[in-house]
């Protein structure tokens, strides 16, 4: 299972070396600062500090105590306060409280602020507003690249998503052409380069800016990694808002994977206890069934557990010395397995449960009619069904979402009454959440124009596609829509069903979707890929509403091995999902995807990020 | 052979010199060299002649001229002295004439006589006019040093990052030193004098008396004294026609040599050939000079190098043969070429008579992008000549756009930097930062309106400033929704303002109001009409909070009815949703949910029995079941139309008559649905049942 790599797959280049890096710089950063110290810690950067430096490392460089950032009054009583935070004017109005309390209380520190990744000017600046800016000293912990896997490296900045896509702020397009800038000093230049998106060209020019500044830094180097391709979060929304089914997927959506770990709680460890779980490729039950339809996995597990069960049934009739044999070389690695085991045993059973208890077949149903696009109406029913009865707040958004995209927006008389009884479900404060996604166009309105949808779809089946595409141009005038179902056409995302998909034997990608769609943004990169740039797709970019913002750049680069050529990393702005990883990691065909994402993603996390929360 | 040795001359014992003209001055003076202040460059630099008409037993007549030549005496420049009286001339080691004022101010001029700046050596320098100065050189630039009529000494170390130190009072001087000048000892200049008998060291801190080692004794005054262009010797001449040599740190005496001339020397320097071991120092009277060595020690001397030499051909504006030594020498582009031609540009924008079209396409034109070459730097040096707008057009030719920006911004074209800013697309760290610096700028440059006006054209600069108002300044962001119409942004800030700003009633229903308005005004009736009945929700939930007590206050609508109900208020419950329109399905929804979680079964059957469901009964069922009823589940199974009978029955268990109703059916997925709930023995039967009715249907 978990389709073995072919025998000739390109090995992976080793990124504990940016993990290395990572830790070096923060242990120079604490020595700046010398003596006994308090380390203040943002939340959000607790866990990836952890993957890096633990405590025990943070005590040799006189970290004397660890406290979380919160709106709270410090209670340390040491001479020296050091900051580990995200640039967020909200720290630097603590970090300023916090100072001028010292300072009306006739009491002086030192303090250090050391932002991550990067410091911004807005910080400082609230810093001298606050008038504290003297008093403080700032520095950089340029760690932006934690490997969280052996083939997925994320920036852990969910934030990036709502500030580029929301809000149209563009300060983290550095920190992401700073981070391919350190890659390509480490693991040589990338050969070829595409892309698509605003940010992503966005990006990939500044990138590019920075290596010819440093110019001659990765010249002559041999280039690691042979592809890089670039994109952005909103390409493809749809795939993103749709329910996971392979088992990473399942289970960042069931418990939320954080930083590359879980919490699995007392319905998952059955005892009374929570624990916490490191999921990556070490773990070999995991790393076999992570890419797996969920469907698979129970009786995987099952095959897996009688499998131990013999190996420990081998003990009866060993003598004395295979028992000490066995005691001594195999026993450990059983017992981890079975520890393992029945983890994942209980994580599947708690899915089960929970994913029942949702009708959750129902839920898949109607997904898979947005994405297939027929019996619109009775989807739309079932969505207001689900607003009715308070099933989810995120969910219930999720799926006007996914409708609204799918449908190149609601018709008017849907948009209203689908918003009307959501803020009677679950509050009015969510009309500032329903703005949020008409901007991003997450959630929009068909315009008047735009009711000849049904129209148009009718007509371009009977006219030729290049017909279509000029009744689609005069539309597109009106205003950026998705475009869903004609791309979805054109790239022939939902699968022709002939029989039953065998989900044990997937065919193709679909399969990360119970067989009945391929994501849009892995398919975009097969294609790409397959054609070595975007000859060909024009339409497909003109529908993506992209046709200024898909790139080719390729140099030849005759040092670059036959084995690097079949590296690609993929860089998601804005979020990648687990399905997506696992689509691609299937893909393979030679090919060995390396994933570098802002962070990692699923539909909810998207929603919460444009949901109008009280504080 | 004696040819070679004609001309040397026995110098001492062991050593021999001669004279030879290296070349003959070309110049054609006018002026007795002793009239005039004379300055000549080091390292065979050019020299400067000012007439000194301001000695005393002269009397001031016409304007002197100031006079450059090369050191070989071809006129370089030559320009009427407009300014005040002028006590001192030096050259920097950047070949920059250094004319020391009366006055304490500092004029400086180029090689070409070109004026470049002034600066002043202070007001105490001022007030006491300068006595004499010295213009000093140590490895950190130029220095000046000056004695004021108050016999205190003034300095700064580096003209070029002028710092003035005062140094501290000699005690007990009441009239000018006899002899002093400037040392250099561990990095610090100092000023060493003498006084009578004494000789004194200034630091800034302090004063101390110093004594040579080893001097010859009877001295009662010092009439000339030098240190050597490295600062590491000193030579005395003393009033009784001895001459002491040492180190300038004073720790050492290398000789000493009486000459039995008591007259004072108009000039003592020391003197030594490159990598010679040996040094001397030569005394000039008015009609005798005289060269003292001694024996040999190591020196070395700092060697000319090549970008030094570059930078005086630069400055002599030989750029053709700058760069073709450049070419010679294979220097990297940015070290040589680039760097010359950068120097002919700042000097082609100074020629005035030139257009600066003309300027700009010749620059252009020559230096193309040629690496290292920073057309901001040019276009900073059009600038400060007062030509702005030649400044705008070499920036135009400057690829990087973040470059562009501080210049632009000093001539005050903070739109323009604005944009250029934004161009230079990065908004990382520096860049960002740029863009926040030019929006401070306006900020402060613009009246409110013109400030919006022009981010209302920046959208990226907007959502900049935007981002910062949201966190640290509500109100402007406010102000800024409004200047640009943006009532469905202003919409959206009023009702954020309702729960996260404003805690009273009234103040939060005030906020809706204005929310509302503004929807209204964006043509957002929806927003618009949702405000209003969130209004209404709210005044209603403080009254039931008022009238029932318990917590109604922002509950959505579904949840204060379900409230309702579950605290027994059905009367209420069914006119709140009466007042807002819940619709039907909704309300049933709610009150199954409601009555089910109270266990109410009495009520729920009446309910269910109020009219035709719209919602269907499976609902009813599923909820019994949830609470674990399956008696109140079955009253209701036998009510589920026929389209989810199947399922109904399922639910409460009832696999055997689900399995009939299958069959009745004929329909396949119902069947294979209950044959999948067909487990354990006891259905056996059933199962059996469902498959002959399939084998039977397959027949037909």
């Amino acid at each position: 299972m978990a389709f073995p790599h072919r025998p000739d797959a390109p090995e992976l280049p080793d990124f504990s070396m940016l993990k290395r890096l990572a830790r070096d710089q923060l242990i120079y950063l604490l020595e700046q600062l010398p003596g006994k110290k308090d380390l203040f810690i943002e939340a959000d950067l607790m866990s990836p500090l952890d993957r890096i430096a633990n405590v025990s490392i943070l005590k040799q460089h006189e970290v004397d105590k660890l406290y979380k950032v919160e709106n709270k009054p410090a209670l340390s009583s040491s001479e020296q306060l050091c900051f580990l935070v995200r640039p967020r004017i909200k720290n630097m109005r603590y970090i300023a409280s916090l100072v001028n309390a010292d300072k009306m209380a006739g009491r002086t520190r030192k303090y250090k602020v050391i932002f991550s990744p990067q410091k911004f000017y807005a910080c400082e600046m609230v810093l001298e507003e606050e008038g504290v800016y003297g008093d403080v000293s700032c520095d950089e912990w340029a760690f932006s690249l934690l490997p969280l896997d052996v083939d997925l490296l994320s920036m852990e900045l969910p934030e990036f998503f709502r500030d580029y896509f929301l809000e149209g702020d563009q300060r983290w397009i550095n920190t992401l052409a700073q981070a391919l800038h350190l890659l390509s000093t480490l693991y040589g230049p990338f050969p070829n380069c595409y892309g698509i998106g605003r940010c992503a060209k966005m990006s990939y020019e500044l990138w590019k800016r920075l290596e010819e500044e440093e110019d001659g830094e990765t010249k002559g180097r041999r280039p690691e990694i042979g592809h890089i391709f670039l994109l952005d979060r909103d390409v493809d929304f749809v795939t993103a808002l749709c329910s996971q089914v392979v088992y990473e997927g399942l289970v960042d959506d069931t418990f939320r994977i954080k930083c590359g770990s879980v919490d699995f709680g007392p319905e998952v460890t059955s005892s009374d206890k929570s624990l916490k779980v490191l999921l990556n490729a070490e773990d070999k039950v995991f790393n076999e069934i992570r890419n797996e339809h969920f469907s698979n996995v129970f009786g995987f597990l099952s095959q897996k557990a009688r499998n131990l069960q013999a190996q420990y049934d081998r003990r009866r009739g060993m003598d004395i010395k295979q028992m000490k044999n066995f005691v001594s070389q195999e026993l450990k690695g059983l017992k981890q397995e079975h520890r393992l085991l029945s983890l994942h045993i209980g994580a599947c059973e708690s899915i089960m449960k929970k994913k029942t208890k949702q009708d959750f077949q129902e839920l898949i149903k109607t997904e898979h009619a947005l994405l297939e696009g027929f019996n619109i109406r009775e989807s739309t029913s079932y969505i207001e069904e689900h607003i009715d009865r308070q099933v989810s707040p995120i969910e219930s958004l999720r799926l006007m979402c996914l409708l609204s995209i799918t449908e190149n927006g609601l018709i008017p008389k849907d948009y209203r009454s689908l918003k009307t009884q959501y803020l009677q479900s679950y509050g009015p404060e969510h009309l500032l959440t329903f703005s949020n996604l008409r901007r991003a166009g997450l959630l929009t309105e068909q315009a008047p124009g735009d009711t000849l949808t049904a129209v148009e779809s009718k007509v371009s089946k009977l006219v030729t596609d290049k017909a279509a595409g000029k009744i689609t141009d005069a539309f597109s005038s009106l205003a950026k829509r998705s475009n869903f179902r004609a791309i979805s056409k054109k790239l022939n995302l939902i699968p022709r069903v002939d029989g039953e998909y065998d989900l044990k034997v997937p065919r193709d990608m679909a399969y990360v979707f119970s067989g009945a769609y391929v994501p849009l943004s892995c398919r975009i990169i097969e294609q790409v890929l397959e054609r070595r740039g975007w000859q060909g797709l024009d339409e497909v970019v003109r529908l993506l509403n992209c046709s200024e913002l898909a790139f080719t750049d390729m140099t030849k680069d005759d040092k670059a091995s036959s084995e690097s050529l079949r590296l690609i990393l993929v860089v998601f702005l804005g979020g990648c999902t687990f399905s997506e990883i696992s689509a691609l990691r299937f893909l393979g065909r030679g090919y060995r995807f390396i994933f570098l994402t802002t962070a990692v993603t699923n539909s909810a996390r998207l929603m919460e990020a444009m949901s109008e929360v009280k504080a | 052979m004696d040819c070679y040795t004609a001309n040397w001359n026995p110098l001492g014992d062991s050593a021999f010199y001669r004279k030879y003209e290296l070349y003959s001055m070309d110049w054609d003076l006018k002026e007795e060299l002793r009239d005039c202040l004379v300055a000549a460059a080091p390292y065979g630099g050019p020299i400067a002649l000012l007439r000194n008409p301001w000695r005393k037993e002269k009397p001031a007549s016409a304007r002197p001229v100031l006079e450059i030549y090369s050191a070989s005496g071809m006129p370089l420049a030559s320009l009427l002295w407009k300014s005040g009286p002028v006590v001192s001339l030096g050259w920097s080691a950047e070949e920059e004439l250094l004319c020391v004022q009366e006055d304490g101010v500092v004029l400086v001029y180029g090689l070409h006589g070109d004026f470049r700046r002034h600066f002043s050596m202070g007001n105490e320098v001022l007030q006491n006019r300068v006595l004499d100065a010295r213009i000093f050189h140590t490895e950190f630039g130029s220095g000046v040093a000056i004695l004021t009529g108050a016999h205190r000494f003034t300095l700064s170390a580096n003209v070029g990052d002028l710092k003035l130190r005062r140094m501290p009072e000699v005690p007990g001087l009441q009239s000018a030193p006899s002899c002093w000048t400037t040392v250099c000892q561990d990095r610090v200049a100092h000023i060493l004098l003498a006084v009578g008998p004494d000789l004194y060291l200034l630091d800034h801190a302090a004063c101390s008396a110093v004594t040579p080692p080893g001097l010859a004794p009877g001295v009662s005054s010092f009439l000339q004294m030098a240190v050597s262009f490295t600062y590491r010797h000193l030579a005395l001449f003393t009033d009784t026609g001895y001459i002491w040599m040492g180190t300038a740190s004073l720790k050492e005496k290398l000789c000493e040599f009486n000459c039995n001339i008591r007259a004072p020397p108009k000039q003592m320097v020391w003197c030594s050939r490159p990598r010679s071991k040996e040094r001397a120092v030569v005394v000039a009277w008015e009609r005798r000079l005289m060269v003292v060595g001694d024996a040999p020690e190591s020196i070395q001397y700092k060697q000319l190098t090549i970008q030094v030499l570059l930078d005086r051909l630069v400055l002599r504006r030989l750029y053709p043969l700058a760069i073709q030594i450049c070419e010679y020498l294979r220097l990297p582009e940015v070290q040589g070429v680039s760097r010359i031609l950068a120097h002919w540009a700042c000097y082609k924008v100074q020629q005035k008579d030139v257009s600066d079209e003309d300027v700009a396409r010749a620059i252009n034109q020559k230096l193309g992008d040629t690496p290292g070459v920073s057309y901001s730097d040019i276009a900073a040096r059009a600038y400060g000549c007062g030509r702005t707008e030649l400044a705008i057009k070499l920036l135009e030719y400057e690829p990087r756009s973040g470059e562009q920006v501080p210049l632009l911004l000093k001539m005050k074209r903070s739109k323009l930097a604005l944009s250029k800013a934004i161009e230079s697309g990065d908004t990382d760290l520096g860049e960002q930062g740029l863009v926040f610096t030019v929006l401070l700028h306006l900020k402060n440059e613009l009246n409110r309106g013109d400030f919006f006006m022009t981010l209302r054209n920046q959208p990226m600069a907007l959502s900049l400033y935007r981002q910062f108002c949201k966190h640290q300044e509500l109100e402007t962001l406010k102000d800024l929704y409004n200047q640009d119409d943006n009532h469905q942004e202003l919409g959206s800030f009023h009702i954020r303002a309702s729960y996260a700003a404003e805690e009273r009633i009234e103040g939060r229903v005030a906020a809706l109001q204005t929310a509302a308005d503004a929807f209204y005004k964006a043509k957002n009736e929806f927003a618009a009409k949702a405000t209003e009945d969130q209004m209404r929700l709210l005044r209603l939930q403080r009254r039931l909070e008022d009238e029932l007590g318990g917590q109604f206050l922002d509950l959505s609508l579904h949840d204060t009815v379900t409230t309702l109900i579950l605290s027994g208020q059905n009367k209420r419950a069914e006119q709140l949703a009466r007042d807002f329109r819940i619709p039907d399905k909704r309300l049933w929804w709610l009150k199954l949910t409601a009555l089910a979680d109270l266990e109410d079964w009495e009520e729920l059957e009446k309910f269910s029995k109020s009219k035709k469901s719209p919602i269907g009964y499976l609902p009813f069922v599923e909820i019994c079941m949830k609470q674990h009823n399956k008696y109140e589940a079955k009253k209701y199974a036998s009510r589920v139309g026929p389209e989810q009978k199947v399922k109904a029955l399922l639910l409460v268990g009832d696999v055997a008559q689900a399995a009939d109703v299958a069959i009745e059916h004929r329909n396949e997925t119902e069947m294979s649905l209950v044959l999948s709930h067909c487990t354990g023995a006891t259905d056996g039967a059933t199962a059996d049942k469902i498959q002959r009715a399939r084998a039977q249907a397959q027949k037909k």
